[in-house]
């Protein structure tokens, strides 16, 4: 499984905090992940400059190789301080 | 020392905590508090409150990775970052940062790192709460090019 959570904008437009990914050969980087979630939420087309965090750590190439049991974080961009 | 908080912090038992009288060798204390003003867009409405949201988890490894990264660069001794979630109101404190050195160069030039990547690596997002509308504020295109600087 992946464990996929949704923060600010992205969780408000999808109306979901987090959910499951069973972590198949065709959902193995971030990007064919979103593409995955993007086939039930296509609200997530409504975020501009979605952000993703792989195990808490920010991931700037989304074809990056996901393991079965990761935490896989998208956001919009960040706007604290 | 990093905090992430929902209720305020008062600056000075904080900046007390930081430079404890026993400490004889602090010779400047540098402190950065930001505040919700009102910087809506939509000059017709006018800001009441900010909701600021959080990654439990990412967020404390990433303002501790700044430490650690303002710590390589410069001399300091302590550094204090609280940062607050929740909803806040106008003129709230949202965050601080307090950095002690033996030398006030080295704690100005800390603290101004670490509030400057703090803006752009740690993980929080702010909404706008106004009398009219509410919306999540878009991230500041000078915040990176600030970063770029460092």
């Amino acid at each position: 499984m992946i464990k996929v959570l949704f923060f600010a904008k992205l969780r408000e437009e999808l109306k979901i905090n987090e959910l499951d990914v069973e972590y198949k050969a065709d959902v193995a980087s971030i990007r064919e992940l979103i593409n995955y979630l993007r086939l039930e939420y296509q609200q997530i087309d409504n975020v501009k400059n979605i952000k993703a965090a792989v195990n808490q750590e920010l991931a700037l190439d989304w074809d990056l190789s996901l393991n079965d049991g990761d935490e896989v974080a998208f956001f919009p961009p960040i706007t604290g301080g | 020392m990093v905090r992430i908080q929902q209720d305020s912090f008062d600056i000075n038992s904080e900046v007390k905590n930081i430079k404890r009288s026993d400490e004889s060798g602090v010779g400047a204390l540098v402190t950065f508090v930001g505040y919700v003003r009102d910087f809506k867009e939509d000059k017709s409405d006018t800001l009441t409150s900010m909701e600021i949201e959080f990654y439990p988890g990412m967020t404390e490894k990433a303002l501790l990775e700044i430490e650690e990264k303002a710590r390589r660069a410069w001399d300091i001794f302590d550094v204090n970052i609280i940062h607050r979630f929740g909803k806040l109101n106008l003129n709230d404190e949202i965050v601080l940062v307090a950095v002690t050195s033996a030398h006030r160069t080295d704690a100005f030039r800390a603290c101004e790192f670490i509030i400057d990547f703090l803006k752009t690596d740690a993980p929080f997002w702010k909404k706008e709460i106004g009398l009219k509308s509410e919306s999540w504020v878009d991230a500041n295109i000078k915040d990176y090019e600030k970063i770029n600087k460092w």
